[in-house]
């Protein structure tokens, strides 16, 4: 029996969306933000709601082609389409945007122009190896962004108010740890359905309310029975899977144990702290840059973690599902099976529905060779 | 191609004697074999790659024809501009891979400069015995060859086909044949295109030994401020890693002298550009094949300028006779992105049109590096004006001067299903232009090499320009 | 197993003296493809299209480094005027020269579109061109003038004149070269590489001291034509070349293709100024047991792989029709392995 059913994430999630659609009508601001390397703590320094725009679905992904063409890819597609039809999107009032692929690069241009919503534009190197300039370059631009999001909101920010929400963030990550390393027990009781979720529905709640909601789940994990069976152990990996994907998930769980993931919206969005010595920005500043994604060159951090994982976790198999056109990610499909000598499902898909059941077969395929 | 005996040309009086060329027209592959056996003898001995060498198989001035031997089919459907110049500069550049290996042979440094948009370049060449080659042209090969070969080599390395032409780079990489294996590999990345950030970081295997570069973005979006800094730091380690590579501790002069070698090339492109779009006095293919070397000047900055000017004689020659190659009454058009199949040029003009503008996504290595500041700084400014680091707008409003400039009828954007940025760009610069220039806009996707170009690719240049010819 | 280079890139290799994956592996198949292609000779020699075929289904059969086209030495002659019989199922046989006797020449020159069977060469590298020049060389043998004027004029006639009437038989072959000039130049039009073939200049006929005033000459002035392309030539001279190896390279050829002379003869006399292509016995291949055609064969490439300028694995000649395609694999099989070069690309990138 699911430990939390997807309802009830999804109906916090709406309770959270209508709580920030008032908040805003009292003048809050909401910022919306798409990838991990954006600095949260710095936008609720700001005053300002941080809220992670990591929607898909079929019918954005279809209403954002309109705007983008049918090769970008699904990601950047249904942010399109969102902002069109989806009431958490709706909600933004500026968009903070970090290039990490070209595509992401790019869609702030049409963001703009096509919705008319201010984008932040931060620039993280590519680059990965943290040089001295090209770190004082990232931090330069939080000093910018901080700026930006100061004439937003209307209040500055001032260095307790960073410290603080530094802290809380940093609490945050902390308990999606704990939750997610209940996994590494031998049948786990929580699935990686419900890591994405409680993940997601976390973060979108901000810190606070969050560490309860995830207190909570940890009690609950705490008093069910361990489970006898054993499944094969996976491992998930690439492009960015949105709160529209768990069905993915949840077809692999049938068969088999997700006890870990190098998802952006999945491990890797908490895996580790922002650093304590410092001043705020300075280490906001080597904590951003030093969070590791395929698309940094090199990317040899994000294969280290990877393996970490995969060793750590006791990974049988690797499911990697990329988003057609997603260069960063697809092209590494074959370096990343060399690397970690696991055997691999790749699935390449956008976010249509009726590929659904010719993914179960090759999900099924997969578990039977495990 | 091997060596062949030598006969010195000393003290020759005109450039092409013996030679006169003919009134000016594009020739089929078959005619220019007909004018090849009419070149004198003394003129195929004449030029040399890397001057002052005159090894004997140093000799590059020779038709299609001995390309197309040696696999390049595509070559046999292309037009050719008939002078000499021209002749030469094909030749010249047909032979870059050989080029690169005997460069090798001789002795010096070949490096391969990845994705830098044409920068890097002007500071490996600075440096003594040191050849920077550009991996990321390779693109254009299997549309040379009409083959799929690079691309099936980089597909079983993990890239597929739905992606950018350019992974044939990494195909060459595998091969070890295409290029020697460079001594140092400078790969740039940062805010440019996945795709080839994406072949970069595959090369790497390839590579033991490769530096990265970060190239930022320019804000054309006004919230980020100046990140030329940065690209400078950049730079400075490329001269640290070059200096340990070859020893030779890089003077503030030797680079002045990088930089004004560039500009010498980037000066004469400019000037065959305003003859090519205003006058009709070069073709677009050649001009396509001018405008790509200022990125890297095909692995020979002391031979190409030679070359260039060759041609920028032959065209200020036909401006001055009022004798162009290509019909200046032709439907006039800006084209967007480089077409990675060069046919698509030929088929446009043979459909009556002509190119008086071009946004190639190397507008950046068309400007003149300014003399007067830091090397490194002038060239870190010079880059940060590059078309792929921006914005659409910006990328749009270089084709929207051009085609004001050139009073254009038309707009052609080229682009590759599956790019990362002609994905992302291809509709707005499109709206961009519709909205400024009220011109009619053609979008296709440049389709897999082929001897011939998609019917429906054909058949919608031709409706365009009749919407052109309409317009008129 | 799939080879990381074409043929194409491994050619390239080899003619800008740079090392190669392993030794390019030619093994002659001419004729003999059109046992392969299981059609009769007569069709190979005649039909342009049938004889591209043929030779692509023995390239991709046999896995060889590239597609050659040839039937006999006679072709130049027989678009001059000679006259040639088409057995059904064998190569064209000389029936009557042009001339009889060494005597006064006309001022014809084979026009490669209408004389003879130079189309049908012409029409099968066309073909061949299209369907896999992108990974293939594309070669042409083209008889050389001293063995075209052979074709041209009785042959024993020929040989006396070249002790009695020098000047005619210099005229001869000026006659002879012009022709094949423009043949070349067609061949090249069509994107096939020409390849000199100049057996009846080889010391089993004739002298080092004829071979040096008559055919040498003539080899060089048809490469110095191809050389103004920049092609790299092949000059195949079958038979003993033990007198003349040693100016062979005063032709110009970039690659030289012998038959009876010792590998280490012919390095140590032409290796340092052409790469070598050779020399299986083709009897060998035809009657052996594949077995020993390739243990033969290993040992001839090992004895060839030293060449300073490069080495191709081929045979002396052609490979003869009936030879059973088990031995050709043989050969090819055993050629790729011994010629393998194994630190290639780690090497290459130290």
């Amino acid at each position: 029996m699911e430990l939390i059913p997807r309802a009830t994430f999804r109906q916090i999630r709406q309770e959270r969306v209508e709580e920030i659609a008032s908040a805003r009508k009292q003048g809050a601001r909401v910022v919306g933000y798409f990838c991990i390397y954006s600095p949260v703590e710095l936008v609720q320094a700001a005053g300002a709601i941080p809220v992670r725009l990591m929607r898909g679905g079929q019918a954005a992904e279809e209403a954002g082609e309109k705007y983008l063409r049918a090769d970008a890819c699904s990601f950047c597609n249904s942010c399109m389409g969102n902002f069109e039809r989806d009431q958490l999107y709706q909600q933004v009032d500026a968009v903070l945007s970090v290039n990490t692929c070209d595509m992401m690069r790019r869609l702030p241009e049409s963001i703009e122009r096509h919705f008319g919503i201010p984008v932040y534009q931060l620039y993280m190197p590519r680059t990965s190896e943290p040089l001295p300039h090209r770190v004082a370059e990232f931090r330069r631009q939080l000093d910018g962004l901080a700026g930006e999001l100061a004439t937003l909101t209307g209040s500055a920010i001032g260095t307790e108010r960073l410290e603080s929400e530094i802290a809380a963030f940093n609490r945050l990550r902390e308990m999606l740890r704990q939750a997610s390393d209940t996994r590494r027990m031998n049948a786990p009781l929580l699935s990686g359905g419900t890591m994405l979720d409680l993940a997601t529905t976390t973060w979108l709640l901000g810190p606070v309310k969050a560490v309860s909601l995830i207190e909570e789940v940890l009690r609950i994990l705490a008093a069910r029975p361990r489970r006898e069976s054993r499944r094969p152990r996976l491992m998930l990996g690439g492009s960015i899977l949105t709160e529209d994907d768990r069905w993915l998930l949840d077809m692999v769980e049938e068969k088999a144990d997700i006890v870990t993931d190098i998802l952006c919206t999945g491990t890797r969005w908490f895996a580790e702290d922002a650093p304590s010595d410092g001043a705020p920005l300075d280490r906001l500043a080597r904590f951003y840059f030093s969070r590791p994604c395929m698309h940094r060159r090199p990317n040899s951090a994000m294969y280290e973690y990877a393996q970490k994982l995969a060793r750590e976790f006791r990974v049988e198999g690797f499911v990697y599902k990329t988003l057609l056109y997603c260069d960063p990610w697809s092209f590494e499909v074959r370096r990343l099976q060399e690397a970690l000598g696991l055997p691999v499902l790749h699935l390449d898909t956008d976010y249509s529905t009726e590929n659904r059941e010719q993914v179960r077969t090759r999900v099924e395929a997969f578990l039977e060779t495990l | 191609m091997s060596e062949r005996s030598l006969t010195s040309q000393a003290g020759r009086t005109s450039p092409t004697p013996g030679w006169a060329d003919p009134k000016p027209a594009r020739v089929t592959f078959d005619e220019w074999q007909d004018l090849f056996e009419r070149v004198p003898e003394e003129l195929v001995e004449e030029y040399h790659y890397f001057p002052p060498n005159r090894e004997a198989f140093s000799k590059y001035l020779f038709p299609p024809q001995t390309f197309a031997i040696y696999g390049m089919r595509h070559l046999r459907r292309l037009k050719y501009d008939n002078s000499l110049a021209a002749l030469r500069m094909w030749g010249f550049v047909q032979n870059e891979t050989e080029r690169l290996f005997r460069a090798r042979q001789l002795g010096r440094r070949v490096i391969a400069t990845m994705g830098d948009l044409g920068a890097v370049p002007v500071i490996v060449n600075s440096f003594p015995d040191c050849i920077a080659f550009y991996p990321d042209c390779i693109w254009w090969t299997p549309f040379a060859m009409e083959s799929r070969v690079l691309f099936d080599a980089a597909a079983e390395l993990g890239i597929g086909d739905a992606t950018c032409f350019s992974r044939a780079a990494l195909g060459a990489f595998a091969k070890h044949s295409y290029f020697p294996d460079p001594d140092l590999v400078i790969a740039s990345t940062g805010a440019s295109c996945d795709d080839y950030s994406g072949v970069e970081q595959l090369v790497e295997r390839f590579a033991p030994d490769m530096m990265w570069v970060e190239e930022p973005m320019r804000c054309d979006m006004g919230r980020m401020g100046p990140m030329g800094p940065m690209l400078v730091k950049e730079y400075e380690r490329v001269v640290e890693r070059m200096e340990k590579l070859t020893g030779h501790e890089i003077t503030d002069d030797e680079l002045r002298a990088g930089v004004r070698q560039a500009n010498r090339v980037r000066k004469l492109v400019k000037r065959l550009r305003e003859l090519a779009f205003r006058e009709g006095a070069m073709a677009s293919l050649e001009m396509m094949v001018v405008e790509f070397g200022n990125l890297h000047h095909y692995s020979d900055i002391t031979e190409w300028p030679h070359v260039l000017e060759h041609l920028l004689a032959t065209a200020e020659s036909r401006a001055a006779a009022d004798t162009p190659v290509v019909d200046k009454d032709a439907l006039r058009v800006v084209w967007v992105t480089p077409p990675a199949d060069p046919l698509l040029l030929t088929y446009v003009e043979d459909a009556g049109a002509r190119v008086v503008g071009t946004e190639y996504v190397i507008n950046q290595a068309l400007e003149i590096i300014d003399e007067d500041k830091p090397p490194l700084e002038a060239i870190a400014e010079s880059f940060m004006a590059a078309s792929l680091i921006g914005t659409s707008k910006a990328r749009a409003q270089s084709a929207i001067d051009q085609a004001r400039e050139y009073r254009a009828e038309g707009v052609i954007i080229s682009g590759i299903f599956g790019g990362s940025h002609c994905a992302m760009e291809g509709r707005l610069i499109s709206d961009y232009v519709k909205a400024a220039l009220d011109l009619p806009v053609l979008e296709f996707d440049v389709t897999s090499p082929s001897r011939e170009i998609a019917l429906q690719i054909g058949t919608r240049i031709d409706a365009f320009l009749e919407v052109l010819r309409s317009r008129r | 197993m799939k080879e990381l280079l074409t043929p194409r890139e491994r050619f390239g290799l080899l003619v800008i003296d740079e090392p190669q994956d392993r030794v390019p592996v030619f093994p002659l198949v001419t004729a003999h493809a059109a046992r392969v292609a299981r059609i009769p000779i007569r069709d190979y020699y005649t039909d342009g299209i049938a004889m591209a075929r043929s030779q692509l289904a023995a390239q991709e059969f046999y896995g060889t480094d590239f597609i050659s086209f040839f039937s006999e030495v006679g072709l130049v002659a027989e678009a001059l005027g000679s006259r040639f019989s088409y057995p059904d199922d064998d190569l064209p046989l000389l029936a009557e020269p042009k001339w009889s006797e060494l005597g006064e020449l006309d001022d014809a020159t084979a026009d490669p579109m209408k004389d003879g069977r130079l189309r049908v060469y012409l029409d099968a590298i066309s073909y061949a061109y299209e369907a896999r020049a992108d990974t293939v060389p594309i070669l042409a043998y083209v008889p050389a003038p001293f063995t075209t004027a052979q074709q041209l004029v009785d042959q024993e006639a020929f040989l006396l004149g070249l002790l009695t009437e020098p000047e005619r038989i210099h005229r001869l072959l000026e006659y002879a070269t012009c022709s094949i000039i423009r043949f070349c130049r067609a061949i090249i039009g069509a994107g096939g590489l020409p390849i000199l073939v100049d057996p009846l200049a080889s010391g089993s006929v004739i002298s080092a001291e004829h071979y040096r005033e008559f055919a040498l000459p003539c080899e060089a002035e048809v490469i110095r034509y191809l050389h103004r392309y920049d092609l790299d030539i092949v000059l195949h001279i079958c038979g003993d070349t033990n007198p003349i190896i040693h100016i062979m390279p005063e032709s110009g050829a970039d690659l030289l293709s012998l038959d009876h002379v010792g590998l280490e003869t012919a390095i140590a006399a032409a290796g340092d100024r052409c790469r070598i292509i050779g020399n299986f016995d083709t009897t060998a291949i035809m009657l052996s047991k594949p077995q020993e055609v390739a243990d033969s064969v290993a040992a001839m490439v090992l004895a060839g792989k030293p060449c300073p300028r490069g080495f191709v694995a081929a045979t002396g000649c052609e490979v003869p029709v009936e030879t059973p395609p088990e031995n050709v694999r043989a050969f090819v099989r055993a050629a790729k392995e011994a010629g393998a070069n194994a630190d290639w690309g780690a090497r290459r990138r130290a």
